[in-house]
């Protein structure tokens, strides 16, 4: 009995650790949001300012990027749901000798590095006269987005009761409302799903787009670049708001499951 | 009529079926099963998904993979032995020019058609200048530069080392919170590994640059312990290593690990850990013999993704190094693609580089003994 | 369209021509041919797999049989889809859809067919009325009582006016109580329809119970088709003699055989019973008797006496099970209560009989499992 109490004592010693390990960065980045010292630093404690956030909020350049961010996953968005809706239809209902390698690829781009699917996009699309900018970025992201998405939508149509679009065909539906009415409705949780998790994937991307945005930016290309010069306490200041909306969806979630603990 | 036990097959005159799956009644493979998908959602939608699925596959991933390894097959053939020989032909032109006007009449005319004949030689060579001629062969694979191999093994085993890593430092995490933690606890506790989960992948790499630059939050604390000044710049040059990239590797991508050896544990019936220790096995046998064979899938999945985001990571070392110096594999790529603007070469290089992940893929599978299916799910 | 519930009798014959399933390398029915009436209880029986799921799916249009056609009004419906043919399911889970309310589901056919949104719900309301839930028609699927639902599901079904109702074994889902209380609920519907029902059970007794007429299937095969006293009384088949209701079975080869008798030759001696199906003296055969066909031999000598040792005595309320050993062989005996000889021990040895009329002898075959 003591035995495993150490062992939990231990396990739990070590969780702490961990915990520590991640978060003890996020609070340094964090703290030097609010560092007067004009290089990010915690070490160079310089008196506790604000400046940097409405530094930010005149910054021209991340305010476009953040423009842009939201541009390409838009269009993410408009493209992989749709690719990844019909790659699950496909998959879970049309049964083929094919269907195995098909699904190997489809579901490669989630396991190929995203800077080889940057590249691939670029070197296909240049003959064709399209540099990099946002269209290709938007390309490229939904190229292994739409896995994503697909993977979501099988999940969930391989868990949906077949007679029910069976009964709605029987009872005098066309194959088109059939499809409206059950399965559309079926799959709408995952939908929503898939939309945010697309639109969190792509505003956060960073190894696809940097090759594919040409001279173009989005916000992460923009901190990226920010690294090899100009690097002020503003990027920090996005860290904050980054890990504060963050935060604040944790917990709205949480709450919500709380509430509801069956629905979730 | 799925339910139907084996033995009640009745004969069937020819018996010619095939042995292998008798179990399998789907209604026949192939033009059947589209006309079944047609059936199922209509003509309209079966075809428009057919035909985005084709698109995806056609012109977002097959084509573009293809066309990066056509690239990486040709180069163009050096232009500078082509510049010498438009500028000696010029050279002569002028020479024959000159001695036109002191020649005789009778030779004029064979020198005139010299000129012309030089002229033309010309016209062929400046548009082999401006687009010199392909030349298909593995060139740009086997002229990788004695650095550039180095790199690139370095970039492999430092990935494969990161997966490692954060394999080890993930199971006790998952393994806690799926078994140990009590539900509530448990729950809190994938929160707060939700929070870094969803933070920028930048960001959470810049928080290790202020730890470790060299007035960062370490120097400085050893410079509050008096072992180092920063007046003096006796500070330790952690980013100069290449454990700096290394460091923030495992921090940026260790939730990919956790997350799928998490969910495959989650899966696992307690009582089979209790059952175990009910039998006399010893805590590490428990976990060798029934909680690892359990989570095989999740940490395949865990691997994979680990190793991929690692292998072809262009943030972490161009963060961690502030872009100035470039010794991760991914970074070489960038450059021949937008610095020295070899595409071939860059092409090769990120081909091989999908050869590697390719591989890892395969090995991983053929480890843990998992399926594609189980993988992406 | 009617407005009403309808009286008026709609429903309209089914005919299977020949017709034949196969699934790859798997023949699911073999060449049947049936026929249906219009405004028929028909009911399709069979143990799990037999092929009975298959022919109702052939004839609601979810698959097309691999030969022959189906006609329903005595029109051919091959290349029609489920949504083209005057035929509703009811699934054996009833495939309520659980994101619609129950007014929803009643009225998703008239949907389909493109009726108003202010008619639709009226006709919702008078179904779910003819089924006893008016007024709940607000519900999801969900928060309703398994009885309930089925109501849902028969009301959905009936929206449509179809001619032939197809049902997969809908009740299988529900307690005894339920379910004995929906059987009749059920008939009651079909005659007030007159839709042709076409009912598919593993259930001997509902089959029984309600039917009209009753085809009993084995292996992709019909073995009988029949009212359900024919099929009682004169199964055709081993199997149906076994499957439907209980049976004693003694085995032996025909010895003897003309118009009204046959007799085999058993290892209790000769046995007679009344002749069916194909025999010929020397065929191996199979003679039947009903448990409560079965007597003691005393007093009234039946044309059969076999000496046996009582095992077990089963009192099941109106009647009492005898279970007996006669040479190794099993033997049930069913007496009313109170005609039971109370006295009868276990271990007890009696001469048990039964009367030629009442055996049936059939050529040797497959017989009902369990």
């Amino acid at each position: 009995m003591s035995r495993s109490r150490l062992a939990d004592a231990l396990l739990s010693g070590y969780m702490a650790l961990f915990l520590v390990y991640l978060f003890a960065p996020l609070a340094v980045m964090s703290l030097a949001a609010f560092n007067a010292y004009p290089y990010p630093s915690v070490t160079q404690w310089r008196g506790f300012t604000l400046e940097w956030f409405s530094a930010l909020v005149h910054d021209a350049r991340i305010l476009r990027g953040l423009l842009n961010s939201f541009m390409v996953a838009a269009g993410v968005v408009a493209l992989s749901i749709p690719l990844g809706l019909a790659g699950a239809l496909v998959l879970t209902r049309l049964s083929s000798r094919f269907g195995g390698l098909l699904y190997g690829a489809l579901v490669s781009p989630v396991l190929t590095p995203g800077i080889i699917i940057a590249i691939s996009t670029l070197v296909f699309w240049r003959p064709l006269g399209v540099g990099g900018g946002l269209f290709l970025a938007t390309i490229a992201q939904s190229t292994f987005i739409a896995s994503y998405a697909m993977l979501m939508f099988m999940a969930r149509l391989q868990r949906q009761d077949r007679s029910l679009e069976e009964a709605a065909l029987d009872l005098g539906a066309s194959p088109l409302l059939v499809f409206r009415r059950i399965t559309l409705p079926f799959l709408m949780p995952s939908i929503g799903a898939a939309t945010l998790i697309a639109v969190l994937q792509s505003i956060e991307n960073y190894n696809t787009t940097v090759f594919t945005i040409g001279s173009e930016w989005t916000l992460v290309t923009e901190i990226g670049a920010r690294f090899r010069f100009g690097l002020t306490p503003v990027i920090n200041v996005i860290g904050v708001i980054f890990v504060v909306i963050t935060v604040a969806t944790a917990l709205t979630w949480s709450a919500l499951k709380r509430r509801r603990p069956h629905t979730a | 009529m799925t339910a139907r036990p084996l033995g009640d097959i009745p004969p069937i005159g020819l018996g010619a079926a095939p042995a292998a799956t008798p179990r399998r009644r789907r209604p026949s493979a192939g033009i059947g099963g589209f006309a079944t998908f047609r059936r199922a959602y209509g003509g309209g939608i079966a075809a428009l998904a057919l035909l985005l699925c084709a698109f995806w596959l056609v012109v977002m991933i097959v084509l573009p993979q293809a066309m990066m390894l056509e690239q990486s097959l040709w180069s163009r053939q050096s232009a500078g032995d082509v510049s010498l020989r438009i500028d000696r032909a010029y050279t002569e032109i002028d020479l024959l020019r000159f001695d036109l006007q002191a020649a005789p009449a009778a030779e004029k005319p064979a020198m005139e058609e010299k000129v012309a004949a030089l002229e033309a030689e010309i016209a062929t060579l400046e548009a082999q200048e401006k687009e010199p001629p392909k030349v298909y062969g593995l060139q740009n694979y086997t002229r990788m530069s004695g650095l550039h191999f180095y790199i690139f093994v370095k970039t492999i085993l430092y990935a494969l080392l990161v997966t490692l890593l954060s394999l080890v430092v993930c199971y006790p995490v998952a393994y806690m919170i799926a078994h140990v933690a009590k539900p509530a606890k448990a729950a809190v506790l994938l929160l707060c590994l939700t929070v870094p989960y969803a933070i920028n992948e930048l960001l959470r790499v810049y928080a290790w640059l202020m730890i470790l630059d060299y007035q960062g939050v370490i120097n400085g604390f050893l410079q509050t312990i008096g072992l180092v000044s920063f007046e003096q710049k006796t500070w330790i040059p952690f980013l100069e290593s290449p454990a700096a990239v290394f460091v923030a590797m495992v921090y940026a991508y260790v939730l990919f690990m956790v997350f799928p050896i998490l969910n495959a544990l989650q899966t696992l019936d307690r009582n089979q850990i209790e059952a175990a220790q009910d039998l006399g096995a010893s805590t590490p046998r428990t976990h060798w013999r029934v909680i690892i064979p359990h989570a095989k899938p999740g940490i395949a999945v865990g691997c994979i993704m680990t190793f991929m985001l690692s292998v072809g990571s262009y943030s972490v070392p161009q963060i961690m190094t502030r872009g100035l110096s470039g010794d991760w594999f991914s970074q070489l790529v960038y450059r021949q693609f937008f610095v020295s603007n070899d595409w071939n070469v860059g092409a090769a290089y990120s081909f091989a580089l999908l050869i590697v992940c390719i591989v890892f893929i395969f090995a991983v599978m053929r480890l843990f003994g998992v399926g594609i299916r189980d993988i992406a799910k | 369209m009617s407005a009403s519930g309808g009286t008026a009798a709609r429903g309209r014959p089914v005919e299977l021509v020949d017709v034949e399933m196969q699934f790859g390398d798997f023949l699911a029915v073999e060449r049947t041919s049936l026929d249906i009436r219009a405004g028929e209880f028909f009911s399709i029986l069979g143990p799990s797999g037999c092929g009975k799921t298959t022919i109702l799916r052939m004839i609601s249009g979810f698959i097309e049989p691999t030969a022959g056609r189906v006609l329903i009004g005595g029109e051919d419906m091959a290349g029609r889809g489920p949504n083209a043919r005057p035929t509703a399911l009811i699934f054996q889970n009833l495939a309520l859809f659980p994101l619609m309310s129950v007014a929803e589901n009643v009225a998703f056919g008239l949907e389909a067919r493109g009726m108003s949104k202010a008619r639709r719900r009226d006709r919702a309301e008078e179904l779910l009325a003819l089924v006893g839930l008016a007024g709940q028609g607000g519900k999801k699927p969900s928060e309703m009582s398994g009885g309930q639902r089925q109501r849902v599901a028969i009301a959905r079904a009936l929206a449509v006016e179809p001619a032939v109702l197809l049902l997969d074994e809908p009740l299988s889902a529900l307690d005894l109580k339920l379910r004995q209380h929906m059987r009749a609920e059920l008939k009651q519907i079909q005659r007030q329809t007159g839709v042709t029902f076409v009912f598919i059970t593993h259930d001997q007794g509902e089959a029984l119970m309600m039917s009209d007429r009753i085809a009993v299937m084995r292996r992709g095969r019909v073995e009988q088709i029949g009212t359900a006293d024919e099929i009682y009384a004169r199964p055709a088949t081993p199997f149906v003699a076994t499957f439907v209701g209980e049976n004693n079975v003694f085995r032996g080869k025909v010895t003897g055989l003309d118009a009204d008798t046959a007799e085999i030759a058993s290892p209790f001696g000769p046995l007679r019973g009344r002749p069916g199906g194909r025999l010929a003296v020397g065929d191996e055969a199979m003679l039947f008797v009903r448990p409560e066909r079965m007597r003691f031999a005393n007093g009234t000598i039946p044309d059969a006496a076999l000496p046996a040792e009582l095992l077990r005595r089963d009192l099941e309320g109106s009647f009492v099970t005898l279970m007996f050993a006669a040479g190794g062989e099993p033997i049930r005996v069913q007496l009313a209560n109170g005609e039971a000889d109370s006295a009868a021990e276990p271990g007890s040895r009696h001469t048990i009989g039964f009367a030629a009329a009442d055996a049936r002898v059939l050529p040797a075959g497959g017989l009902a499992e369990g």
